[in-house]
């Protein structure tokens, strides 16, 4: 399964705006792969075209041999704010999507969901109950529910403070690990990328934004943020994708500000 | 040097600080400078106003002549709320029938307006090329007073009270159409996304986003809907006769007792604050923090 995800030759363009081009980029079954890029650079709607919202005006898509041609379940979606409706329980957010896909035992596996997470005490409490990294565990839940094929997460972090952030990313590790999941996520922080990933995909900078370099993280798993902290393979990594972003993607970068 | 100085002002700004008890009993007056919860600020305040209003009231009554003073109206009206339901043939009845024909009008017209309108308006915000449709007619329509289509309720249906009910049902119905439209083109793309991705049923959609996102704009709708029918249906019983809060002032008129006039403007303050309120409290339950 050398090519779970593939994405073949993929563009965009919304009207006369050339968002993405010959994107090439396939994924292995059980990889965590992040795309990084500066804002603006189309990382998110590679995402979203891999969700299946958006339709490439160019290439295709493949997710274990079937063509994507829409949203779908087989591919689980973290947005950025979380996106719960607010006036269904945690455990009705995780449910809605769970009868939408399995048949029997929801309650079941509903409440496995939200265990997976660490969210059982507060299953019965609306999203405005409960502090934003919780609101983005039960994110995470309902998109695990279902057992997708491929989990994407679209910045799932960016909106919380570092501290949860941390947090958030060791749970992330450990059900990945747990799970084997396959994930593609968007992300703007290098140590998060580093840190999470088996490979970061550095984007270049839009209009017609490709991949720039793919970088391996060949660090052994579970990882330690701490220990990693010091660890000089960590930090020549991270180095790598700073100087993609700061020195080969900066000069672009600056002209699109002014 | 600012360290030292600092540490030097220390022991001097202890000293001074706190006096001890004593001191305070000592210089005590026993005058505190009280201050009045908000709550009681807003009673008082409100209470002020109403006793502004009845000596304003009282004053042009004087002075003014032909309008009854607060006290004569007041007498008159606990003669009539002392027996609100009697009934002695379709021209005289107590106020308490009265309200409720008014009340029974209104609410058909409105129901019928929220079953004609809700659905609309949901169409109406789905789907861009039937809003375009609708644009012009509401447009056009909405300024109208509904009274004027009281004539048209006359000879479809000839008969008063049909007619009557027909005036509510437009004037209600374009408050529901067009805050429901408003509410299903606001329901934030992220929920929306949502029902993408994991491709829910157009039945699941509708029970569990866009029915649930619209229902504070349609609490608004009604809101205003129900308010507008309360402000028409007076006018319109005016118009048609029969029973009616409506009609019983003109019918006051008509024996010019000035005071049941008085009385019919409270009474119907009143039942259009409690409607008002109501749906407030309704709106409170749905609204999603």
């Amino acid at each position: 399964m050398d090519k779970y995800l593939s994405i073949e030759g993929v563009g965009i363009s919304f009207g006369a705006s050339e968002i993405l081009t010959g994107i090439d980029l396939t994924i292995r079954k059980g990889e965590f792969v992040t795309l990084i890029g500066h804002s603006g650079c189309g990382k998110s709607t590679l995402l979203n075209l891999v969700a299946g919202l958006l339709k490439p005006t160019l290439g295709a898509i493949l997710l274990a041999g079937k063509h994507v041609d829409g949203p779908g379940p087989d591919r689980g979606v973290v947005f950025q704010n979380h996106s719960l409706l607010p006036w269904l329980t945690c455990y009705q957010n995780v449910h809605l999507a769970v009868e939408r896909v399995f048949k029997d035992r929801l309650k079941e596996r509903t409440h496995a969901a939200l265990e997976l997470v660490g969210l059982s005490h507060a299953e019965h409490k609306y999203p405005h109950q409960v502090s934003g990294g919780m609101k983005q565990r039960v994110g995470i839940a309902r998109a695990l529910a279902i057992e997708p094929k491929v989990l994407l997460l679209d910045e799932p972090f960016g909106a919380l403070d570092a501290l949860t952030r941390a947090t958030l990313q060791d749970e992330l590790m450990r059900i990945v690990a747990k799970t084997g999941a396959t994930v593609l996520m968007v992300t703007h922080d290098v140590d998060e990328a580093v840190l999470l990933s088996d490979r970061v995909v550095m984007m270049s900078n839009g209009p017609a934004a490709r991949i720039g370099e793919v970088l391996e993280v060949p660090l052994d798993r579970p990882r330690e943020r701490l220990k990693l902290a010091h660890d000089a393979r960590f930090m020549d990594l991270r180095a790598a994708v700073l100087e993609f972003l700061y020195e080969k993607q900066a000069h672009k970068a600056k002209l699109k500000v002014a | 040097m600012a360290a030292v100085a600092l540490r030097k002002q220390i022991p001097a700004a202890k000293a001074s600080a706190p006096p001890p008890p004593a001191a305070i009993e000592k210089y005590d007056t026993g005058y505190r400078r009280a201050v009045a919860p908000p709550w009681m600020i807003e009673v008082v305040a409100c209470i002020a106003g109403l006793l502004v209003f009845l000596a304003a009231w009282a004053a042009i009554a004087k002075f003014g002549g032909r309008i009854p003073d607060p006290l004569t109206v007041g007498a008159a009206a606990a003669k009539i709320f002392a027996d609100p339901f009697y009934s002695k043939g379709p021209n005289d009845q107590g106020i308490g029938w009265n309200v409720l024909s008014s009340l029974k009008r209104v609410g058909i017209g409105f129901g019928l307006a929220a079953l004609v309108g809700i659905p609309l308006g949901f169409m109406i915000g789905r789907f861009r090329f039937l809003s375009g449709m609708a644009a012009p007619i509401i447009a056009l329509l909405k300024p109208v007073s509904p009274l004027a289509w009281l004539p048209i309720g006359l000879l479809v249906f000839k008969a008063a009270n049909p007619a009557a009910i027909w005036v509510i049902f437009i004037c209600s119905l374009w408050p529901m159409i067009v805050n429901t439209a408003v509410g299903v083109r606001q329901i934030p793309q992220d929920y929306l996304n949502v029902a993408r991705v994991l491709n829910l049923s157009e039945w699941k959609v509708f029970t569990r986003i866009l029915f649930p996102a619209v229902l504070p704009y349609m609490i608004t709708g009604v809101r205003l809907s129900i308010g507008v029918a309360w402000l028409v249906i007076v006018a319109a019983e005016m118009l048609t006769g029969g029973v009616g809060i409506g009609f019983w002032v003109w019918d006051e008129w008509n024996n010019l007792k000035v005071e049941h006039i008085m009385i019919a403007i409270f009474t119907i303050g009143i039942v259009g604050l409690l409607l008002e309120q109501g749906l407030v409290l309704v709106a409170r339950r749905f609204s999603y923090g």
